[in-house]
């Protein structure tokens, strides 16, 4: 049953194929992120933040999918994949991008993505401050305690 | 007291044992799961169940995670639409 559930159409993993070979450096960040990680929840978009948008290599990638990248647009859309990408633009409450992706975990989704790691979506997730997240924000915060003890469980 | 406890231990036994190796392996696996979050929610101060079904959740791999979760996104969209 969830065997069969591949997280990530034929497209969409092909569209991340496509920039990790022309090394475009992104980040699976947000909601989608969270679940990844074990966060119970809910989400209907993977979030992408982008080391640089105006890096022409993200337009190849979707072109070389079939798809296309529109940047005048706030945020910047990729189409032509699915509609599950959304483009992150800015990550309130961190530093830099760079900074993040020193210290984001790789993760296996049929294909291997640098993903934010939990307690960094929570500072972000509170820096922004939104009422959308008072729930995500205590979903996390759950997770990470409960991590935590496994963690002191298996020592 | 005891004797009602080691009645509930010897029937749980008897159910137990008129199962098949797989159900009886699955149905031991819940409990010790079942445990384990019961201990963790009193440590932690939260819900048992919850804990439980985090702890379900964790045991799966982070595409089944995702999976689930994008899943139940396009459900609960699909099920506020007018």
């Amino acid at each position: 049953m969830v065997d069969s559930l591949a997280p990530l159409t034929d497209l969409e993993r092909a569209f991340l194929e496509a920039l990790e070979s022309r090394g475009v450096r992104f980040l699976v960040v947000g909601m989608s992120a969270a679940l990844i990680q074990g966060v119970r929840g809910a989400t209907e978009d993977i979030d992408l933040w982008f080391e640089r948008l105006s890096d022409p290599a993200i337009a190849a990638a979707a072109g070389a999918v079939g798809g296309f990248f529109v940047t005048r647009t706030q945020p910047p859309l990729i189409g032509g994949v699915g509609d599950r990408f959304d483009v992150v633009t800015t990550m309130d409450g961190l530093p830099s991008f760079d900074s993040e992706y020193g210290r984001a975990i790789d993760v296996d989704l049929g294909i291997h993505v640098k993903v934010l790691p939990l307690d960094r979506i929570l500072v972000s997730k509170r820096a922004a401050n939104r009422e959308k997240d008072r729930i995500p924000i205590e979903q996390i915060e759950r997770t990470i305690r409960l991590l935590a003890a496994l963690s002191d469980d298996d020592e | 007291m005891d004797e009602e406890v080691v009645d509930e231990e010897g029937a749980l036994h008897a159910e137990l044992a008129a199962l098949t190796p797989q159900q009886r392996a699955w149905t031991e696996n819940q409990l010790v799961l079942r445990a384990r979050a019961t201990r963790l929610a009193a440590r932690l101060h939260l819900d048992a169940g919850d804990v439980f079904h985090m702890l379900r959740n964790l045991a799966r791999t982070p595409a089944e995670r995702l999976s689930l979760g994008l899943l139940h996104g396009r459900l609960t969209r699909a099920a506020h639409r007018p």
